[in-house]
């Protein structure tokens, strides 16, 4: 893993050097936590709490899907990773440094949305931060696993926008992490359980106001871990460094993997688990009538 | 060849789908040697030397760098080897000394910064972005970072494709520069001049093969091009007279000017100046053209580097 320290703090730089890096990582995510609390939550500070799991995801999914994995197409159509080739650094590095730098910020902007929801909409601070920090962490490795994965199966950067935006769409509006799931039809309930943001925003709303452990959401975070891990070393298997490198349907299949561990975990909580009526409970205890 | 092989190909092949792209090539590259690869573009010189520097494997033939299997070794390789590959870029918003960083940081052994940026004329570009960089200065940084690790071998593909005469010129001297170390430098090229003037030998490649191989002078002699004597007298001289001299193949006049072609310019030259002489003539004007390596391409291959 050498070098991948000193390209995580480059990728750093690169990205507080970025105008347009900097609104999307920074100002956008602020701005959805604005329209969360006075659009939705309509400044109620229990609601903006129950609202806080939901523009988490949406903060940390965008920060994967555009962040890291958009970033590494563009690195590969400019040239870039070509100009790594000949060092003798692996694509491990290289990736694992994608991931690390977008953890860092990430953590940083989440931590800024709970200082201003405090302060605007005088929500309470969290009282199991560390609870909250291990689940936001399993969360943004397993999105930007995908983000990387995604990256890795496509071939050119239209290509990645499109399967970006689809998985996107569906992540943040089949999974409760636009309207609650409350508000959702009764079989998008059931499609929610399969996606790994329901679990996010699940695991969220539990810590913030349940008091949960994380004993009591190791399905959620094994999913998670597993997710990020498959689709990291799968990213690694697929890893190209030249545009040029196309990969045929046969070596795109090789990404199937990545969607064993929820549909494993979708299928348990449809069959055994209580997730959408605990999700309905914390529901109506906390949104208005 | 002065010393041990430092680079042995023996057969090289290999092929894509149908496709053969080289086709059993085979030269050796002594330590301290600066040895190009020339040929027109897909005749097969980035496949040979990116399977050299580990980055492709080979589908025959054998193939040793500093001793060391590329496709088996190409770890360790990459560490002694320094590599400009065609066509790469770096982030626009990364300064000249990160780059220097971060590449240093991925081997074992490093050059100083200082020493990098004052070699290369960068200096003064630093703090510069990427983005910020002529051509050139992006083409320098390019060798600079393949020279981060101080490599005893440095394998340059297309080293001045794309830039400006003047840019070149600066890319020739740091090569030669790397010639006086005595390091052992492998360049592919498809510019003519740029063979002659910094390669010790050359290997012409078409259609993955070696067609031919020597130094330039070798590659000169060994072909049956000829030179062409042009010159002027005070007073005209008949035609007769000049086809009798010396290795005279061809003779042409045109306002007052004369074209002799010859295998043996020298020997040509002299016969002409006793003619001359003898006649109580003079030569208000003379010109000597060699043969080129392009002509020498050319007749070994039936076409223009550049086709």
């Amino acid at each position: 893993m050498r070098g991948a320290w000193t390209l995580t703090t480059v990728r750093l730089k690169l990205l507080v050097r970025n105008r347009s890096a900097i609104f999307f990582a920074l100002i956008f995510p602020i701005v959805f936590l604005f329209i969360y609390g006075f659009l939705f939550a309509k400044g109620n500070p229990s609601v903006v709490r129950f609202l806080m799991g939901p523009v988490v995801v949406l903060t940390i999914l965008g920060s994967g899907f555009w962040g890291v994995g958009l970033q590494l197409v563009f690195f590969r159509e400019k040239n870039i990773l070509r100009r790594f080739r000949p060092a003798p650094v692996g694509a491990g590095p290289l990736l694992l440094s994608g991931l690390l730098a977008n953890w860092v910020v990430q953590i940083v902007v989440v931590g800024l949305e709970f200082a201003i929801a405090r302060a605007v909409f005088g929500i309470p601070w969290p009282a199991q931060p560390l609870e909250l920090f291990l689940v936001g962490s399993m969360g943004l490795f397993a999105f930007a696993g995908i983000g990387l994965l995604v990256a890795s199966v496509t071939n050119t950067m239209q290509e990645t926008q499109v399967l970006c935006n689809l998985l996107w769409f569906a992540f943040m509006f089949l999974s409760g992490a636009t309207a609650p799931l409350a508000q959702l039809p009764e079989t998008i309930r059931h499609v929610a359980l399969f996606l790994p943001s329901f679990y996010l925003v699940y695991a969220m709303q539990q810590i913030l106001f349940t008091g949960a452990g994380l004993s009591a959401m190791i399905p959620e975070m094994t999913a998670l871990v597993i997710t990020g891990l498959t689709a990291y070393l799968l990213g690694l298997k697929l890893f190209r460094w030249d545009q040029q490198m196309k990969l045929s349907m046969r070596e795109k299949a090789w990404a199937l993997p990545a969607l064993v561990p929820f549909l494993v975990l979708g299928v348990w909580a449809n069959l055994f688990s209580q997730r959408i009526d605990q999700a309905l409970a914390l529901y109506k205890s906390v949104w208005p009538r | 060849m002065p010393e041990s092989p430092v680079i042995e190909v023996e057969e090289l092949r290999k092929s894509y789908g149908s496709v053969e792209a080289v086709c059993g090539i085979s030269f050796q590259i002594a330590r301290g040697e600066v040895f190009g690869l020339l040929g027109p573009n897909g005749a097969g010189k980035t496949t040979t030397i990116e399977i050299l520097e580990g980055l492709r494997s080979r589908d025959g033939g054998r193939v040793s760098v500093c001793g060391l299997d590329p496709d088996l070794q190409a770890r360790e390789l990459k560490e002694r080897l320094g590599i400009q590959l065609q066509q790469t870029a770096l982030p626009e918003k990364i300064t000249v000394a990160e780059a220097l960083d971060l590449f240093g940081s991925f081997y074992q052994r490093r050059v100083p910064n200082k020493d990098l940026l004052d070699w290369f004329g960068l200096a003064d570009k630093r703090r510069s972005f990427y983005e910020s960089l002529s051509g050139g200065q992006q083409q320098r940084l390019a060798l600079a970072l393949a020279l981060v690790n101080d490599p005893e071998v440095v394998m340059f593909d297309e080293p001045t494709a794309g830039l400006d005469p003047q840019s070149r010129r600066e890319i020739y001297k740091l090569i030669a520069r790397l010639h006086e170390q005595r390091r052992t430098v492998l360049l592919t090229t498809h510019y003519i001049e740029e063979a002659e003037q910094l390669c010790d030998r050359v290997a012409i490649i078409d259609r993955g093969k070696v067609i031919g191989e020597g130094t330039p002078r070798q590659m000169i002699q060994r072909s049956e091009q000829s030179s062409r004597i042009e010159f002027v007298p005070r007073s005209p001289v008949a035609l007769e007279r000049l086809e009798e001299l010396d290795c005279a193949d061809d003779v042409r006049a045109h306002n007052g000017s004369y074209t002799i072609r010859s295998r043996q310019a020298p020997r040509t030259l002299m016969a002409l100046m006793r003619l001359l002489i003898a006649e109580g003539n003079e030569v208000v004007e003379v010109h000597l053209e060699k043969p080129s390596l392009e002509d020498v391409f050319i007749e070994f291959t039936g076409r223009s580097l550049r086709d």
